[in-house]
């Protein structure tokens, strides 16, 4: 008997309140349980963040740099004959190979630069300078602003390169 | 409130603070890493543009162009001495210079020293003589 009533005193301990001393320890506990782990997701959320915002600005040096190396091709591919088509936008540039003795459009049109293809998509000359549009094989674009000497028709300095996003490949079209 | 309330109430508490210590702790590691990452992207990026500003100036028509050659090409020896001593990088960073197997002119490849918390991050840019004024034309067609 002296057992059972131990019992029944320790389980009324553990057990039994009154309605008015109704627990706030536990929800207490599950909100701030609830908040440190939302707030320690968010912390993690933003951590990726800034990690994918690293790698996308990486992706974009490295297209950036691929579309400047393409813009080096391409003037060097102006040396010689080819100099003399740049006084003309490239969509006149098979009516002016009459005008230019030896020069080839298609040397100026394209090429592989790091074993990436890289192609023309317009050219736009001005007064001194001269407005290149290239397009690499996956699709994204640059424009540069090339300085000319117009004494020799020839470029002395390349821009820094506006990216663009992709257009539609030109195969495709 | 009871023993048992308390109890439940400890270890809920316990076990929640517990991961959440755990998850703050990795995305700090992860925030420094990539502040890291940032600040050795930026110095790439910055010795790219110095290098570049560097050929446009008159200096370096000068020291880099091998005005021997009859094709037009930068003295690459001259251009990787010129580049190290006049461009100081941070001691994270190297850089090596090659020819252009095409004969375009020669690569630049700036890369950041191997770490074993850090990934490969590698910028390789072309640069040409003619790109840069150097190379005179003959005459022209016109």
């Amino acid at each position: 008997m002296l057992q059972l009533a131990t019992f029944q005193a320790l389980s009324c301990l553990l057990f039994c309140r009154p309605r008015s001393q109704a627990g706030f320890i536990l929800p207490l506990a599950l909100t701030a349980s609830a908040v440190l782990l939302l707030g320690s997701a968010s912390v993690h959320t933003l951590s990726l963040q800034k990690r994918l915002r690293i790698h996308s600005i990486s992706q974009r040096e490295q297209v950036a740099d691929q579309l400047r190396s393409a813009a080096q091709a391409f003037v060097v591919a102006t040396r010689g004959p080819e100099a003399c088509l740049l006084q003309w936008p490239s969509l006149d540039w098979p009516s002016a190979v009459h005008a230019c003795n030896g020069s080839d459009p298609s040397r100026l049109s394209g090429g592989v630069v790091a074993e990436m293809p890289w192609s023309l998509l317009d050219w736009k000359p001005s007064i001194e300078s001269g407005q290149l549009r290239l397009q690499l094989a996956d699709g994204r674009t640059g424009n540069f602003r090339l300085s000319l000497d117009p004494s020799a028709a020839s470029v002395f300095g390349i821009s820094e390169v506006q990216l663009q996003g992709r257009v539609p490949q030109l195969e495709a079209e | 409130m009871t023993l048992l309330e308390v109890v439940v109430s400890s270890v809920v508490l316990a076990g929640s603070s517990s991961a959440a210590l755990g998850v703050w702790n990795q995305a700090a590691n992860e925030i420094q890493r990539s502040s890291q990452l940032d600040e050795l992207g930026l110095q790439l990026e910055t010795a790219r543009i110095a290098t570049d500003r560097w050929l446009q100036s008159d200096a370096a028509s000068a020291v880099v162009f091998d005005s021997t050659s009859p094709d037009c090409r930068f003295n690459p020896e001259a251009l990787e001495a010129a580049v190290a001593e006049r461009l100081p990088l941070g001691s994270e960073l190297s850089t090596s210079w090659s020819a252009d197997p095409q004969g375009l002119g020669h690569w630049l490849e700036l890369s950041l020293k191997p770490q074993l918390s850090m990934p490969p991050l590698k910028r390789r840019l072309l640069f040409s003589p003619a790109a840069y004024g150097l190379c005179k034309q003959e005459e022209v067609r016109s």
